[in-house]
This record gives C-alpha cells, structure tokens and sequence, in this order.
C-alpha cells in the first residue's frame, strides 16, 4: 500500500516560491491503480518524480510518504523499490535484452543467475519475445519494447510502480492492447499503481483530477 | 562545392600524408645500406627495456587517466560549471606543464621546500623523491595529467548525447546506489564511445618524445627518444636502427590499438558479470572532489610557479620564495624568444584555421550524405605513431626541406594534426544541429548557403570557437614535426622549451614554457567569452 499525505509542492523563481498544489492525503491499495490527471504544468510528474526519490531542485517539497506502513520519505531511490516506467526509455540501449533483464535483477533477487536468467526467459515466453533474448532494444518494436520495459521493471521486485504517460509514444492500434495487458499484470501481482497521464483514454482505476492548487481525492 | 572541398581536404591532410609517411618508410626500409636490418631489429630486442619502458608508458599513463577521467566526469554532470576548469588546463602544453611540475614537484621543487619551511625535513632536496627529474614514473606522471583533460572534455561531450541522468534514476529504481550504477551502466557506454579518443592518447604515449627528452630517463630511454636520437647520427648503423626502431613502434601500435578496442567489451563483461553489489570500499564521490581540488590547485601551482620562476633573479633551495623578482631575464633573453613566438603563434593561427574549416568542411559534407556516426579514417594520422610517420615525410620530401620551404611544410604538418583534434571536438555539436533551424530559416526566404551562415554558424560559435582553440594548443605543442621537417629553420616555443630545458636549465626553460602556455590561454580566454546565441543555449 502506497500512502503519500500532507504533500505540498511550490516551484521555486528566485526567492519566490509559488504553490503548485497540495493534496491531504493519497492512498493506493494492493492492486489498485490511482490515476492522476491534469493539464501540463500542474505537477502530476513532479509527484511522481518526488515519490521515485529524484532530487528536485528547483522545488520546494514538504509531505510524508509510506509504503506498505513504512515510512520511506527519507530513503534513496535504490531503497524504495519502486518500480517507474515512464514515457521515454526504460531499457538501457546499450545492452542486450538479456542484459537489461539480469541488470535489473541483480540488486535484489536472491536468485542464482541461471535461476534469475530462466525466471526472465519464462516471463518473456508468455509474451512470445524469447526469440529477443539476444538483441538490442533498438530492434524491438513499440509494443515489444513497452512490454519488456515493464517486463525489467516487475524483475526488480517493486512494491509500488509509478508509471508516467507510459503509452503516449505508441500508435493508436497497439495502445489500447498494451495499456490492458500491462494494468492486468500489475493487478494480478496486487502491485500498488500510481499513474500520471492527461489523456483520458490511458486513465485505469480511480480517477483523481488535478486542477488548481488542492487536490481532492 | 562541399564535395570537392572535401575531396581536397581528404586528399591534402589525411591520404596524402598517411599514405605517403608510410609508404615511403616502407619502400626506405628495403634500403640496402639504411634499411631495416636483423641484427638491427635483435640488438632492439636485446636491449628489451626501452620496448617494454615505451609499452609501460603507453598503457598506464592513458589508462589511469581514463579511470581518473572516468571517477571525475560525475563532477561534470553535478556541477556543469566545472568544465570551464578543463579549458586552462587543456590549453596547458605538454612541455610547459612538465617544467612547471618539476619545479613544483621535483626534488628542489616548491613543495618540497614548503615541507622543509615547515618542518625543516629536507635541509638538502631528498635524494629518494618519488619524483626524480629524469625518470619513467615522472613522463608517465606528466602524460597522465595531461591526458585527463582532453579525457574528461572527450567524456563530457558524451554525456552531452546520452539520457545519462535518466539511465542513473531507472538503475538507482532496480535497488542500485548512484555510484554503483554509474560504474555499471554508463561507464561501459562512455568506455565504447571512448575507444577512438583513447586510441590517439595511446598512440601519443608512445611515440611522445619532448616529454621523455624533458623528465625521461636516459638509462634506457623509451624506444621513440631512441629512434628520435638515432635518426640525428649520421652513421649507416644508427640509420637502420632508427629505421628498424620505427617498425617496431608501428608493430606495438597496432598490438595496442587492438587492446584498447577489447577494452570496453572486457568492462562490460567484468561489470555486467559481476554478482554482489554491494558498495565499493572507495568512495568515489569524495574521491571525484580530492581530485578536482587537486586538478584545480595544479594548473594553479604550475602557472603560478612558472610565472615566478621566470621573473626570480635568484631562488635557491631552500628558499620557499624567490630573493627578489625583477624582468630582467625577460629583458635579457627576449631577443632570443621574440622569433619561436612568431614562428609558434603564426603555426599555430594558420594550421588552427585551416584544421577547424577543414573539420568543418568534412562534417558539412556528412550531414549532406546524413551520416551522423564518427567518421575513424579522419583520426588516422592520431593512430599511427609520430616518430614513424614523420620519419616517412621527412624522407619523401628530402631536399624540399633545405630549399627555404621549411616553414610552409611545419605548417602543413601541423595541420595534418590539428584537422583531427577539431573533428573531434565538433563531431557531436555538428552532426547533432537541429535541421529545422535551418529548414525555418529557408521557409523565410534563405537560400540553403545563407541559411548556414546567417543561422548555423552562428548557432555554432561556441563548439566551432573551442574546437579553433583546442587545434590551436594542439600546433602550439607540436614537437617532432617542426624538429624533423623544420631541421632547425623554424624554432618554436616546443622546440626551445625542450632545447633549454632539457639541458637542465629550469629558469630559462620557465621563459619559454610560460609564453608557450600564454599563448593557447589567451585563445581560451578569448574563446570563453563566445557564449551568446550558441546552440547549447538554444537547444
């Protein structure tokens, strides 16, 4: 369960700070998958961005942040076993799919290689890219590189996942296939899902409209 | 007009020259009397530490940098302003930063006499200073020093390409701390993207032969100082082995320049293979900050310390300060300076010219055929040794050297150096300029020649003002081909620095090494105030 509360974000222009928003109090359940949605500029990747850990310095953040009733405000991103797949990237183009997929494993899984090299081989089967075991993911096409970045970031074991307008480069036809098969896993694995969009069509589970300075949730 | 242009530039700076250096040398070392020899080629191998000096020289000074580099280039990504550091320190000539280390490190030098000041340790310099004047260690130090900036500027216009700081926060997602991902995830990236500009580093630690003529041991000296020394004895002997001795550097470039190509894969491999991940002993972020300090407090030390050197009327050890200061050895020795700074400030001006339009004229032309990749064959003169390769010309031209046009052929060699260095330093600015700057420009009425200069060029001043001011130092450091082709008709500031200094005389050599340093500063300084409308600033 991921639960964010008393979050205040102001920007900051020299000395002056202006209030981009603030919101009481956001819980996201096992499984459940929270949509923020809002016009540019309003801070939903902020929040995000803030939630993964990133330094943001040209804000001024003040809010609590709890994963599964442990306060993680102040852990680095390594320690926050968060996963995040956002709009662009997600697999590192210099190295191959096996590569990405034992890169992303190794900090955590207590698994031999072998072991952690069949586990990635048996999820990309179920998606019928085994046979891209080899290559680099400048290769994959936007549907398979969108399945297997997500494919990397559930390897390294996250408690929440934070995905940021994680569809938008795809085309209209493989979209809407992408967007359920990915909120499917999360919900079948009871992954937390915070998700960051402005397009209505993207948008899954609870809908949370940012508009203004207070969050209503 | 670009095509043949281009052409030209092929032609006059990269084919003719490589080819030529090296087909002569070859046809030369069939020579009967003077060719290459057996016996030659055993006694070499007999007398292996000069080979195995050369071959030390060669890995551990550019590979230590690369690492150094490597540890510090963070530094670049957290602090951007600390790349306006690598400018003074890059415009530093290899030459005067030896003299200003000496006499700031050597034996006698100021920190040993601030230790002796402060604890009266060394009451006559330490006879086992890890720091000899003339000793391998001492060229290894100075060319690692002075290859980490070049390193480090090759480094951060990389990071300039790649979402580096994207690849950082999705590795720190997977559980990995900041410095373990970017020893893993993009230090293997930047190590391929770097095996071309490593490559010229190796290929310069060999066959460098002012610096081993400066701070190098004599017993033995590195093989290149060898050949060097070699080709100015007259006897037949001593010709076939300069001539054999130059086959033998061509034969270690090559075993080299196949090393570092495995050098990345053999990272990638080591680090990507490597289980435990937990947190290194080295903390290389405190790590990265002592050696920006000490990189910072050296360029510092060596001008300061040249600049007082050369006004001291008298600094005996252990004086920590000079008696008194006066211009007098600038007054008494400026007749002798005044013609290596024309003759070094008119090379170095014309071959910067002529290296960037030509860098320039070469990239225009690859992005009319849209290829963006880093065209290697333009470095082929940084991959072949210089001892070999100048030893080549100096042979086909032959009597064009004593006929008065020495200085036309310096400068043409200079030139053949500087086109590489300025690509170098362009490739990425040049290649990736958005084509809608210029597409905008023509929908207003331009035509695709005035679009370029009234929007492309301008745009790029900046990484065009650098690149001038990096080929400029690159002239202004040219040891061996002003020597060879000049024979003795062109004296620079290099050639004089080494001269004197190498004669042990520090205070004269500080003379020259100052001016050779002011002059490539200059450029920098100048070049630092090129900002406006650049494109970093537009992009």
């Amino acid at each position: 369960m991921l639960n964010i509360r008393d979050l205040k974000i102001e920007l900051l222009r020299g000395d002056q700070a202006e209030l981009l928003f603030q919101l009481d109090e956001l819980t996201v359940g096992k499984g459940e998958v929270v949509t923020l949605m809002g016009p540019s500029g309003v801070g939903k990747s902020t929040l995000l961005r803030w939630v993964l850990g990133e330094p943001l310095v040209n804000f001024r953040i003040q809010g609590q942040l709890s994963l599964n009733g442990e306060d993680i405000s102040g852990k680095s991103i390594a320690q926050r076993q968060l996963g995040m797949m956002f709009q662009k990237g997600g697999l590192f183009p210099h190295l191959t799919i096996e590569e990405n997929c034992l890169f992303a494993q190794k900090p955590r899984s207590n698994l031999h290689r072998i072991e952690q090299k069949e586990r990635a081989l048996t999820m990309l089967k179920t998606l019928g890219l085994d046979d891209k075991w080899a290559v680099y993911p400048d290769s994959l096409s936007g549907g398979q590189y969108a399945r297997v970045a997500l494919l990397c970031s559930l390897l390294a074991e996250p408690q929440a996942m934070l995905l940021d307008e994680p569809f938008s480069s795809l085309d209209a036809g493989l979209r809407e296939d992408v967007r359920q098969w990915t909120f499917a896993l999360l919900q079948e694995r009871e992954i937390p899902t915070l998700l960051v969009t402005h397009d209505i069509a993207d948008a899954c589970g609870r809908e949370i409209e940012m508009r203004g300075e207070n969050v209503n949730v | 007009m670009v095509r043949a242009l281009s052409i030209a530039v092929w032609l006059l700076l990269i084919i003719l020259p490589v080819g030529s250096g090296v087909l002569f040398l070859l046809l030369t070392s069939l020579d009967a009397k003077t060719g290459v020899s057996l016996a030659a080629f055993s006694e070499l191998l007999l007398g292996y530490e000069s080979i195995l000096s050369s071959f030390a020289l060669a890995v551990v000074a550019p590979f230590v940098a690369c690492y150094l580099a490597l540890l510090m280039a963070p530094g670049i990504l957290r602090k951007p302003r600390l790349q306006q550091l690598l400018s003074p320190l890059l415009s530093i000539p290899h030459v005067a930063f030896a003299v200003g280390l000496m006499l700031l490190m050597s034996p006698s030098g100021w920190l040993v006499r601030l230790v002796e000041a402060i604890s009266g340790l060394f009451p006559v310099p330490p006879a086992s200073w890890p720091l000899p004047e003339k000793f391998l260690v001492t060229v290894i130090i100075v060319l690692t020093l002075k290859e980490l900036p070049f390193l480090l500027l090759m480094i951060s216009a990389q990071l300039k390409q790649l979402p580096v700081k994207s690849w950082l926060v999705q590795a720190q997602s997977y559980g990995y701390s900041e410095r373990q991902a970017w020893w893993r995830i993009v230090t293997p990236e930047l190590l391929r993207r770097m095996t071309l500009p490593m490559a010229a580093v190796i290929i310069y630690s060999l066959s460098v032969v002012d610096i081993p003529l400066l701070v190098g041991s004599n017993t033995p000296a590195v093989l290149a100082q060898r050949v060097y020394e070699w080709t100015f004895q007259f006897a037949a002997n001593s010709q076939i082995k300069a001539m054999t001795g130059a086959w033998v550097l061509l034969v270690m470039a090559l075993l080299l320049l196949l090393m570092n190509s495995k050098h990345s894969v053999l990272y990638r491999r080591l680090v990507l293979g490597k289980r435990a991940v937990t947190p290194g002993r080295l903390n290389s972020d405190k790590a990265s900050r002592y050696a920006w300090g000490f990189l910072g407090f050296l360029s510092f030390g060596v001008i300061t310390v040249l600049a007082l050197q050369s006004l001291a009327s008298s600094w005996f050890y252990p004086n920590l300060w000079p008696a008194a200061l006066s211009p007098e050895r600038w007054q008494t020795e400026w007749s002798y300076l005044l013609e290596p700074t024309v003759h070094s400030f008119w090379l170095a001006l014309l071959s910067a010219i002529t290296g960037t339009i030509a860098a320039m004229v070469l990239l225009q032309r690859q992005r009319q055929k849209a290829v963006k990749s880093f065209y290697w064959p333009v470095l082929i003169a940084l991959l072949i040794p210089q001892v070999p390769l100048v030893l080549g010309w100096q042979r086909v031209l032959g009597q064009q050297l004593t006929e008065g046009w020495q200085l036309w052929w310096v400068f043409w060699s200079h030139a053949v150096y500087t086109l590489p260095y300025a690509y170098l330093v362009l490739h990425g600015a040049y290649t990736s300029f958005n084509e809608q700057w210029l597409i905008r420009a023509q929908s207003l009425g331009y035509s695709a020649r005035a679009a370029w200069w009234r929007v492309m060029l301008p745009m790029l001043k900046q990484p065009v003002a650098i690149a001038f001011a990096v080929a400029f130092s690159v002239s202004i450091a040219q040891y061996l081909p002003t020597q060879w082709l000049g024979q003795g008709a062109t004296p620079t500031l290099t050639t004089e620095a080494v001269s004197v200094a190498s004669g042990g005389d520090w205070r004269i050599g500080s003379l020259y090494a100052l001016l050779q340093m002011l002059l490539p500063l200059l450029v920098f300084i100048a070049v630092g105030g090129i900002r406006k409308g650049s494109y970093a600033e537009h992009s």
